[in-house]
């Protein structure tokens, strides 16, 4: 189980989400709409439980070999600021959710062990420069590994000599990436 | 209207969302909102709303679940527009 979403706050602040009361009948359930409504900054609360959902979609997904879909009012999230933490309900499933709220960006993720995570800002570099330099840092030589989509599009790192395969979930919105991976004593 | 006009309308509805402009030059019915045109997921219930606008339907929960390509929004257009 793993997943994570970023949200790029220059972008998701300007959008201005939480004065969009269709927007948010659409994605919202009646207690996240309340607790969105008297967080002290709405928007940014809006967004922190639309990044715990897309977290906790991801892993979901992975999980049961689900193919996409776009039902995030489904997702019931409850959210403790204080904590920096949270759950997300998808049916019978709970999926805790660690949140990272710095000034410029929100980052959510889920994972039932130790993660290893990182934010990038894109500036000109594609999402596999990224990757690469991602993978630098835990000693995984680029070139010895692909990236794979199943046909679900859930990603996967692919060792090309050993078939070995690890899990990794990757987010990018506006001006940053983040990748999260599973922490393995290999 | 015609399943053309539709189609058009939904390229004219995604543009201001679309993060991979290539996609847009091959538009048709296949043509996946995320992987092809790159739009992301909240700016995907945009579209959802923007369409609702556009053709003065309302799009409810299930629907909006299978909205992921060119080919979705069309047919769930279509019912909709049938049931009005």
């Amino acid at each position: 189980m793993i997943g994570n979403d970023i949200i790029d706050l220059k972008v998701a602040r300007a959008e201005r989400k939480s004065e969009n009361l269709r927007f948010i009948d659409k994605v919202f359930t009646d207690d996240e709409k309340t607790a969105i409504c008297n967080a002290l900054d709405p928007e940014l609360h809006l967004w922190v439980l639309w990044s715990m959902k897309e977290a906790a979609y991801k892993a979901h997904q992975r999980i049961y070999n689900i193919p996409r879909k776009l039902n995030p009012g489904s997702y019931e999230c409850s959210y403790s600021c204080q904590a920096n933490s949270g759950i997300v309900k998808i049916g019978s499933n709970e999926y805790p959710i660690k949140i990272m709220i710095k000034s410029q960006y929100i980052h959510s993720t889920t994972y039932s062990g130790e993660l290893i995570q990182n934010t990038y800002i894109n500036g000109k570099s594609s999402t596999n420069e990224l990757l690469s330099k991602f993978l630098t840092t835990l000693s995984i030589d680029k070139d010895e590994v692909e990236l794979y989509k199943d046909p679900n599009a859930i990603p996967s790192i692919c060792n090309k000599n050993s078939s070995k395969i690890l899990p990794i979930t990757v987010s990018h919105h506006g001006n940053f990436t983040a990748f999260a991976i599973p922490l393995i004593n290999s | 209207m015609s399943e053309k006009e539709i189609i058009n309308k939904i390229k004219k509805i995604v543009e201001p969302y679309v993060q991979r402009l290539e996609g847009l030059n091959n538009f048709r019915e296949e043509t996946d909102f995320l992987n092809d045109l790159q739009i992301n997921s909240a700016n995907l219930v945009d579209v959802v709303l923007d369409v609702e606008d556009e053709f003065n339907i309302e799009i409810d929960n299930e629907s909006m679940e299978g909205m992921l390509t060119v080919g979705d929004a069309k047919s769930i257009i279509q019912k909709k527009l049938v049931a009005r």
